[in-house]
């Protein structure tokens, strides 16, 4: 299955609709409508973020015995706009032992490379507007890999230009953390470009409506690529760039008003990025449910395919905010552990075990299957037993087994 | 994994509960019959003055010293006191709440009012005279010391309430 | 051959051992506190870094020096009332224990008899302190491990038994309620039922702070392990509270010098064995179930009578000196006072107080850790700052 293939099934990219002016290429290729496109996505990405933010708080309130954002709007929904006009006219302040050309430059090279990953992005079609993508790139499971490594250079940018320690700590952190994980999800990656044998998003989609999707004939490599992003962008349990109980916000400590505001819509753009990665790599972008093609079903896909890859990424994006509710930090030992003794070695066993798949049949596969979750039963059962259980002993209530202050020579 | 996924569970339970917030500027809190507020003089209504006769024994007892008062030779006769206080003043952003003043008093004259809520922008404006001493005593009735109503049981807490 | 040729062409152009580059770090300094969120208050540790490590860790105190023993000596009248107010603002998370191990010096200095009900009283209300300390501790070790949730939690049990407070003493935090000799005013009417209430309530709160974060294997990961200290030197440093008995030794003041009237209650002291964050966070949670125990006790046998003992009503304790100490959330608690028996006024007040004691084991949890640990580590301790600096 090539490009060939797939390309009878793509939907149209460019609305038969649409005037000749605007999709014709004008400075350096770009055209009307991928202005018009990047406008839009641009408002996407801001609106969504703000969506994102509302929602988190609310999540964070209730689960947290609360009602999160109550009074700006029904049910504080414009909570984030208010929070936006708040950030836009506050002071903005750039400490004495700051670099001056860094400093300010540093939040836009955060937030750029998280917004241009969303170019490769297969959205779905909808009714009447054909597919929305506005870069089908051949090549663009390699870019989004390539283009958000790079906000790691901003955050780096931001740690060591503000001047502080605990801003240099938190951008040391970064950079560990960035190369250590941006390993499995490569890897992890291989099974998927493997399956579909193409690096084109939109026909990685669409190869998974004909395979079914990826999540269930590769379950490991979703959670390594879930894992590993949720990593990349610093989301709890693995947020120690940021940490607010240690180094008290890493990178980001010396910054303020929209400053702070663009690294703030960057971390959300990113969890909404990786979401709508995951739901298009894994999750069979735009399709309702897997088989539905078989069933007949599929134009319900073809019509309405953009409501369904929103769906499944606010889904994932919901999952993330919880995860940030219910979990402790790792330190950055275990974080560097988790990194390399477990999602590195899963993200080869997935890579294995798609190949296999690929090249020998189903049964060969099955059985694969089965011999790594018998390894990994055994190696949890290994880790559960060198564990030693939690010991706190009670003493009974004989007083006279309790020493007195005067027997054991204890200070007053 | 067990211990994770038990968080999740947890969470998701208290996710699905009602919250325990009080919307306070809105609801105002339920105050308890002794909550302590602000220290008030009180006013007695059979005659129409304070009860108070100046003999400075609670800004005496005060741990904090945010109490000074001035007394005033007393000439209206309505009552057998000898003083009355001219000027009395309490400075609430020193005040501890602690009802000393209130406990110590011999002649009942003031009392902890409900009065809890001082935000301001100027902390001068703390230093509550006696006419506004007497304001936020208005309704107060005089309650240490003396025996306490006996009704039925209110404000008893529903432990179902919270799951 | 071409590959052997090869190899030895590496051989020779790659760094030998020896010549390897020197990759020591440069040791950073930095100041945590007194504005850090997880320094508990206004605490700073200077850490000496190299890389994440903590190679040295100096602690600063004094930020939040108050005076508050000699705020307690002085007052022409009714002096003794007014060290309480200063002494219930020291550990502003143990106030009524505070207030106990105060008024209990008072009256051996003065001889005052306490009746029955009002020791009750001081044992259920003491209990519910222990708990809302406890409470607090759950809120904000899990914060300093990176969880958010708990601390919310714990509020929310906290803000029922504050209430309970509001409603005996008047105020939810320094309730100022006990007196030399039996309490301010006796409990309202339905005091028993609120409490009852409150205990009901509080098992199903205790086993969810339990399912949130006791078992998650990222927190035991973090605490396990953690902060060792070993029973020598905790008696060395002096510590005391769940930071000793983690260590394995059964000491509590509660069970091993009975105050008050706590021989009377059947109630169990948990010891951990290695002495480790998450043992002094279990200990914690399972204090919190014991005092449960004790309160539940207390109720049944809540005799009627009255509140107040034989206390004059101008307190003048003849000359002499009293140290009287109890066990409160934190550990070992003091009050030392001396009467000139003249004043009205204590001529010398003293507390020994418990966090300033625990946080000397600091150094000996946090050298050689990350800085992440040293902020559990610090956690662990439990310190008020309030306290520590008084």
């Amino acid at each position: 299955m090539s490009n060939n293939a797939a390309s009878e099934l793509t939907l149209q990219a460019v609305p038969s609709w649409m005037p000749a002016f605007l999709v014709a290429p004008m400075i350096g290729g770009l055209s009307l409508a991928d202005l018009i496109a990047l406008v839009v996505l641009l408002l996407f990405v801001l609106i969504f973020v703000m969506i994102e933010i509302w929602m988190e708080r609310k999540v964070a309130g209730h689960i947290q015995l609360r009602r999160g954002p109550l009074h700006v709007g029904p049910h504080g929904s414009l909570q984030s706009p208010a929070d936006v006009l708040k950030l836009l006219t506050k002071e903005d302040l750039t400490p004495v032992a700051a670099d001056r050309i860094v400093f300010p430059m540093a939040p836009y090279l955060v937030f750029v490379p998280v917004f241009l990953t969303f170019l490769v992005i297969p959205w779905g079609p909808l009714v009447l507007f054909g597919n929305f993508v506005v870069r089908p790139f051949d090549l663009g499971l390699v870019y989004m890999v390539a283009i958000p490594a790079m906000q790691g250079i901003g955050l780096v940018m931001a740690g060591w230009s503000s001047g502080n320690k605990y801003s240099l700590l938190g951008s040391a952190r970064v950079v560990a953390q960035l190369i250590s994980y941006e390993l499995p999800m490569v890897i992890a990656l291989l099974g998927v470009a493997m399956m579909a044998e193409s690096l084109n998003l939109t026909t990685i989609v669409e190869s998974q409506m004909k395979q079914g999707w990826n999540v269930f004939l590769q379950p490991i490599g979703f959670l390594v690529f879930f894992l590993a992003t949720m990593s990349e962008m610093s989301r709890a349990p693995f947020d120690i760039a940021v940490a607010e109980s240690e180094i008290v916000g890493g990178p980001f400590v010396e910054y303020s008003g929209m400053r702070w505001g663009i690294f703030y819509l960057a971390e959300f753009a990113a969890v909404c990025l990786n979401s709508a990665l995951s739901t298009a790599l894994f999750l069979g972008g735009w399709e309702l449910f897997p088989g539905s093609r078989a069933l007949g079903l599929g134009w319900i896909s073809d019509q309405f395919g953009l409501l369904f890859f929103m769906g499944k990424m606010i889904v994932l994006v919901l999952i993330i905010q919880w995860a940030r509710f219910v979990l402790p930090r790792l330190r950055i030992d275990q974080l560097m552990d988790f990194a390399w003794k477990f999602l590195l070695p899963a993200a080869f066993v997935n890579f294995i075990l798609t190949a296999i798949l690929q090249v020998f049949g189903f049964v060969p596969f099955a059985i694969g299957i089965g011999l790594t979750l018998a390894l990994a039963a055994v190696l949890l059962a290994t880790y559960q037993a060198r564990r030693s259980p939690s010991t706190v002993a009670l003493m009974r209530t004989s007083p006279e087994s309790v020493p007195t202050s005067k027997g054991v020579g204890l200070p007053v | 994994m067990r211990g994770v996924l038990g968080g999740f569970f947890q969470t998701l339970k208290s996710f699905l509960t009602k919250p325990v917030t009080r919307l306070y500027p809105y609801e105002k809190p339920p105050l308890e019959a002794r909550f302590m507020g602000a220290p008030s003089l009180l006013w007695d209504d059979a005659v129409d003055e304070v009860v108070c006769v100046a003999c400075n024994i609670c800004a005496r007892s005060c741990p904090d010293d945010c109490i000074t008062l001035t007394g005033d030779k007393y000439t209206d006769g309505k009552t057998n006191k000898k003083n009355i206080i001219k000027d009395y003043f309490i400075d609430l952003g020193r005040c501890s709440y602690c009802g000393i003043c209130v406990e110590v008093c011999p002649f009942d004259a003031n009392e902890m009012s409900p009065h809890f809520e001082l935000s301001t922008y100027d902390r001068m404006t703390l230093v509550y005279d006696k006419d506004q001493l007497i304001e936020i005593g208005r309704g107060v009735t005089r309650r240490t010391g003396k025996p306490e109503p006996v009704g039925p049981l209110p404000g008893i807490l529903d432990p179902s309430t919270y799951r | 051959m071409a590959i052997a040729s090869a190899i030895n062409m590496l051989r020779e152009t790659a760094p030998s051992v020896s010549e390897e580059r020197n990759l020591e770090t440069v040791e950073m300094t930095i100041n945590m506190g007194p504005q850090h969120p997880s320094t508990h208050g206004v605490f700073r540790m200077v850490l000496t870094l190299e890389g994440e490590r903590v190679k040295n860790v100096q602690s600063h105190i004094g930020y939040l020096h108050r005076g508050a023993e000699k705020l307690g000596e002085s007052g022409e009248i009714e002096g003794y009332r007014k060290a309480m107010i200063t002494l219930d603002r020291t550990d502003y998370l143990s106030s009524l224990l505070n207030e106990h191990a105060y008024v209990m010096a008072v009256e051996k200095l003065a001889g005052i008899s306490v009746p029955e009900r009002a020791e009750y009283i001081r044992i259920i209300l003491g209990e519910l302190t222990r708990i809302n300390s406890h409470c607090m501790f759950y809120g904000a070790f899990g914060a300093d491990s990176g969880a958010t949730t708990p601390y919310m939690y714990a509020f929310a049990l906290r803000e029922e038994i504050q209430q309970l407070f509001e409603a005996v003493g008047g105020a939810r935090m320094f309730p100022n309620y006990y007196r030399a000799g039996g309490l301010r005013e006796d409990v309202p009417h339905d005091f028993v039922h609120r409490v009852q209430a409150i205990i009901d309530r509080a098992f199903y709160a205790f086993d969810d702070f339990d399912n949130l974060i006791t078992a998650n294997e990222i927190f035991l990961s973090r605490t396990r392990g953690l902060g060792i200290l070993d029973q020598t030197r905790a008696l060395d440093l002096g510590v005391s509270g769940p930071l000793l008995r983690a260590t394995g030794l059964p000491y509590d003041v509660r069970r091993s010098e009975p105050y008050s009237i706590y021989d009377r209650f059947a109630f169990d002291v948990p010891v951990g064995t290695t002495g480790d964050c998450y043992e002094r966070y279990l200990i914690r949670q399972e204090e919190m179930r014991q005092s449960i125990r004790i309160i539940e006790q207390a109720l049944k046998d809540l005799p009627g009578g009255p509140i107040m003992g034989n206390a004059p009503k101008a307190l003048r304790p003849p000359k002499g000196e009293a140290y009287v100490r109890i066990e409160n959330s934190r550990g070992d608690f003091g009050v030392y006072l001396v009467s000139d028996g003249k004043s009205s006024a204590p001529y010398r007040v003293k507390y020994r107080s418990p966090c300033f004691v625990n946080l000397q084991s600091l150094n000996d949890m946090v050298i050689g850790t990350y800085i992440a640990d040293a902020v559990v580590a610090l956690g662990s301790i439990d310190i008020v700052l309030g306290e520590v600096d008084r």
